[in-house]
């Protein structure tokens, strides 16, 4: 087998292999810059916490997930908060979608809850450190307490992430086509996403369940800074 | 393909002038076979349509007809429940036709179905005019449905003519007595005009035995004996009154009275007359009770064992009337069994009660037996007993053989003190809902009272929804329903202000007015809730804590955090409800800065702002940085001793015009200073009071100007 025919062989396959290497060194820039992630431990300090480890496996397959948990706080007399921390770390493209993709009023409505009111957004934090929650009030159809739920989405590198806007410019999770464009475009493939969902019972309002919710949990999220490797 | 020719040829004047008949004919012959099909299956179609209508419309009718009949002959024939169904399905198929609903109103009440009294109320709700239906429906809703509902139908759907018809208003009046609500029938029978009915006439003697005073009893003879005098017919109505006077309650003209009835009425009395008369007899001649007595005794100790039982127990000679019921009771005598009962509760026979109630007749109220059961074993000591009791008792009555089983137990046991039990059962009384005859609200206040007291507040706001189904137009349940609903997040606050806002407009009540402030103070509105509670006629430390605690919210978000706190100081927390005791607390916390950014609109809003001042400042100084360079390349042409001698000269202007202002400002300070010194001699010369050292104002005058002028080093 003469070289020629070796490179005449190997014509039809180098644009290939050419395009996926543009494409891999597209989508996986060099990281440079330091950067930080969230992380929400376990209430265990609280004596009310009660971790539902079963509901959380439950889930965990469907979402495609790295970590996280479910659990629950409060006793009749107190505020109650239903709480759920997911973590996807060195995400994909689909993984993190997974995040944004999940409604509350669709779980919610699964469980014969209904939407009653939405509030404007919450914000928590600045620059990197943001979380954009949704707000919801949700009610049982055949009427009862009310739970509000808030819910946000954090992914390294977009600041403000909320997945009821767009989530790159032009961008919405329900126009998958433009988001895969969108996608490549701006060289989304975010370290870490989480999700902190919270369902505040027991209260009047939104602006009581938030503050309640604001004072006793948020504050108790950590943040890692990951520095890039030493260059030489 | 050619369907049919025409003749296209032009007219002939000599051709054969044809019929509009032989035209058809020959337009019909020249039609294809395909078309004359479809034209005669049109011409049938259009011709049968009408009577295909008619025939479903008959086989309908006659199935509708056919249907009722046969409803009517089950019901007739007592098959309820066949009766039923088939008048819902008649109901359903012509929705619009009511004529089935008597006939399911009464086999819904011969099949003990709930459909009862929802079936009663529309009704009645209907422009009917079928008197015996309408008199049906009205006395099951009276007896069956709760106090609130009966009271808003007898206002609203009863007719003026009916409210006066001694049918309808008998109904009423036995529903209000049975309520304790003496007042209302006493309103209702002085509206009578003439001569009230015998039966109205009976409720109005019961109600003024219950009232059990000595002039309400003195009435109720008056008013009997001149009744029975006057109209002796509605006296085998009325008299049986006597029996609810007790002996020493009897007037002496009671003998007199009844005598000349018995009289009037000729021959022989009957033997409760008979022992009437004996007792009005023993009032008159008391010396000759025991001959009285024993006359009654041998004349009637045989024959009627259970009525001479009756009027031993009104004499209270209980010894020979337990004598006398033992064998009745043995035999399971119905009546016998709650008189003997009663004898042994009075002397406080715990053990014989308890043996009598083990073995009741046919008929007895069980779930009372079984409380009455454990009302003897709390008595007793035994815990255990009592509680199984009790247990039995509920389970029986909310089998709900009758809709009112629980209601009666609870009033039982609330007779018999047994208040936590008689709590438990309201509780379940009240949540079986409008179709149980529950009593007004003001009447069973205490067990939503007891309930808050015992912070059970889940169970009381199941117990207002209710009520407020129940007694829609009590301002009270409303306000105290939304209150909690709105604490333990079942409305939200603007649904509150949606229903309580309108009312307040025209009625003002504290709690009205603190409930609203309340949700003004949840949806942000805190001038509102200043409005709403800055009564300063107030009592606030002997009001209830929840209006103390929402009036020093209210202080606390206009900022007279100061005030808030006096109203706060050794605040009952342990009187809330868990639900205001959360709320209150949210609210009361001043909120974090650094965990409360406020608005997200308005947070974004100060991001950009920030963002967008971060690169004004940058652009800013990027042009600066580009005017200096300019100016120092201009100036960069001028030597270095020239550049210092105009530095030298800046600096020495400077500090000249600096002296210049501080001499200036010296004198000034002396002028003032002498003229106020002049202005105090002055002063102190008129006074005649030597004064030392400068006046106050002076001091501050220099001082002040010192400030403003400080002295250099």
């Amino acid at each position: 087998m003469n070289l020629r025919r070796v490179i005449f062989c190997l014509v039809p396959v180098l644009p290939v292999l050419t395009s996926e290497v543009i494409s891999y060194r597209w989508m996986n820039p060099t990281i440079t810059k330091a950067y930080i992630y969230p992380t929400l431990p376990q209430l265990v300090a609280d004596p009310t916490f009660k971790s539902t480890p079963e509901e959380f496996n439950a889930i965990r397959s469907k979402i495609v997930c790295s970590e996280g948990w479910l659990g629950k706080m409060g006793s009749e007399n107190s505020v109650g908060i239903q709480l759920a921390w997911i973590e996807w770390n060195g995400t994909e493209a689909r993984n993190t979608l997974e995040a944004f993709r999940h409604k509350p009023e669709v779980c919610m409505g699964a469980n014969g809850m209904k939407v009653e009111q939405s509030y404007p957004k919450r914000i928590y934090g600045t620059g990197e450190q943001q979380f954009v929650f949704d707000t919801k009030l949700f009610r049982p159809l055949r009427g009862g307490p009310g739970i509000y739920i808030f819910k946000a989405v954090w992914v390294s590198g977009l600041i403000g992430a909320n997945y009821r806007d767009e989530i790159l410019p032009g961008a919405k999770i329900d126009d998958l086509r433009n988001m895969r464009f969108a996608i490549i475009k701006h060289r989304f493939k975010p370290e870490r996403t989480r999700v902190l969902m919270a369902g505040v019972t027991g209260l009047p309002s939104e602006e009581l369940a938030w503050k309640a919710f604001s004072r006793e949990i948020l504050p108790k999220i950590q943040w890692t800074t990951v520095y890039p490797p030493a260059t030489h | 393909m050619k369907f049919f020719s025409r003749d296209e040829s032009p007219k002939d004047p000599l051709a054969i002038k044809t019929t509009q008949r032989e035209t058809i004919r020959i337009f019909w012959n020249e039609l294809h076979l395909l078309w004359k099909a479809l034209l005669v299956i049109c011409l049938l179609a259009i011709l049968a349509i009408p009577f295909y209508g008619r025939a479903i419309r008959a086989k309908n009718t006659r199935s509708y007809e056919q249907d009722l009949i046969a409803a009517r002959q089950a019901l007739a024939a007592g098959r309820d429940v066949e009766a039923r169904d088939l008048s819902l399905s008649l109901l359903r198929r012509i929705p619009n036709n009511n004529d089935p609903l008597p006939l399911l109103m009464h086999a819904a009440a011969g099949a003990r179905d709930a459909l009862l009294v929802p079936v009663a109320r529309r009704y009645l709700e209907l422009d009917t005019h079928n008197r015996p239906d309408r008199l049906f429906a009205w006395k099951t809703i009276s007896n069956e449905s709760p106090m609130g509902i009966a009271a808003h139908i007898w206002f609203k759907d009863i007719g003026e003519g009916e409210k006066t018809d001694p049918d309808f208003l008998i109904a009423w009046v036995e529903r209000l007595g049975n309520e304790n609500l003496g007042h209302e029938v006493e309103g209702i029978l002085a509206k009578q005009s003439g001569l009230i009915d015998p039966r109205l006439e009976r409720a109005r003697l019961t109600m003024l035995a219950k009232t059990g005073t000595e002039t309400s009893y003195r009435e109720l003879q008056a008013r009997l004996f001149d009744r029975i005098a006057s109209h002796p017919n509605d006296g085998p109505l009325l008299i049986d009154a006597i029996d609810e006077i007790p002996q020493s309650a009897l007037i002496p003209y009671a003998f007199i009275g009844f005598g000349d009835w018995l009289k009037s009425r000729g021959g022989e009395p009957s033997v409760e007359n008979q022992l009437r008369l004996a007792r009005c007899e023993i009032v008159v001649k008391p010396e000759t009770t025991e001959a009285v007595v024993n006359r009654m005794a041998s004349a009637h100790g045989a024959s009627s064992p259970l009525q001479l039982a009756k009027f031993y127990q009104t004499l209270d000679r209980h010894g020979k009337a337990e004598e006398l019921l033992k064998p009745l009771v043995a035999k399971g005598d119905p009546e016998a069994f709650p008189i003997m009962a009663g004898i042994l509760e009075r002397q406080a026979r715990l053990e014989e009660w308890d043996k009598l109630l083990e073995a009741p007749p046919e008929g007895a109220f069980m779930p009372g037996v079984l409380c009455d059961r454990a009302f003897i074993a709390w008595k007793r000591g035994d815990e255990r007993a009592k509680a199984q009791f009790e247990q039995e008792a509920l389970i029986l009555a909310e089998k709900r053989l009758q809709n009112d089983f629980l209601i009666q137990l609870a009033r039982r046991a609330s007779v018999r003190g047994m208040s936590d039990y008689a709590l438990g059962i309201w509780v379940k009384a009240i949540r079986i809902g409008p179709s149980s005859p529950l009593p007004l609200f003001s009447s069973i206040s205490w067990v939503f009272e007891t309930l808050a007291r015992d912070k059970q507040e889940n169970q009381l706001a199941d117990s207002l929804t209710v009520y407020r189904a129940v007694e829609p137009g009590n301002l009270d349940v409303v306000t105290q329903h939304l209150y909690i609903a709105c604490l333990i997040g079942n409305v939200t606050p603007a649904q509150v202000l949606a229903a309580l806002s309108p009312v307040r407009e025209k009625i003002h009540s504290q709690p009205l007015d603190f409930t609203i402030a309340l949700a003004n103070l949840l949806e942000g509105r805190d001038k509102l809730a200043d409005e709403l509670t800055g009564d300063t006629g107030i009592d606030w430390f002997s009001q209830i804590p929840a209006f103390r605690a929402i009036r020093a919210i209210t202080l606390t978000r206009i900022g007279r955090k100061e005030e808030a706190d006096i109203y706060m100081e050794d605040f009952p927390w342990d009187r809330l409800l868990p639900c205001e005791t959360r709320v209150y607390r949210e609210l009361l916390e001043p909120p974090k800065k650094s965990s409360e950014p406020g608005n997200a609109e308005k947070l974004e809003k100060a991001e950009k702002a920030k963002i967008a001042e971060g690169v004004r400042q940058a652009q800013k100084a990027k042009e600066l940085m580009e005017i200096r360079k300019a100016l120092e390349a201009k100036e960069s042409g001028k030597s270095e001793e020239e550049k210092i001698a105009e530095k030298a000269e800046k600096s020495e202007k400077s500090r000249l015009a600096e002296q210049a202002r501080q001499a200036a400002r010296a004198e000034e300070l002396k002028a003032i200073r002498e003229r106020l010194a002049a202005q105090a001699a002055k002063e102190a010369a008129a006074k005649n009071t030597p004064k030392t050292g400068e006046p106050d104002d002076v001091k501050k005058i220099i001082e002040a100007g010192e400030e403003k002028n400080p002295k250099h080093p």
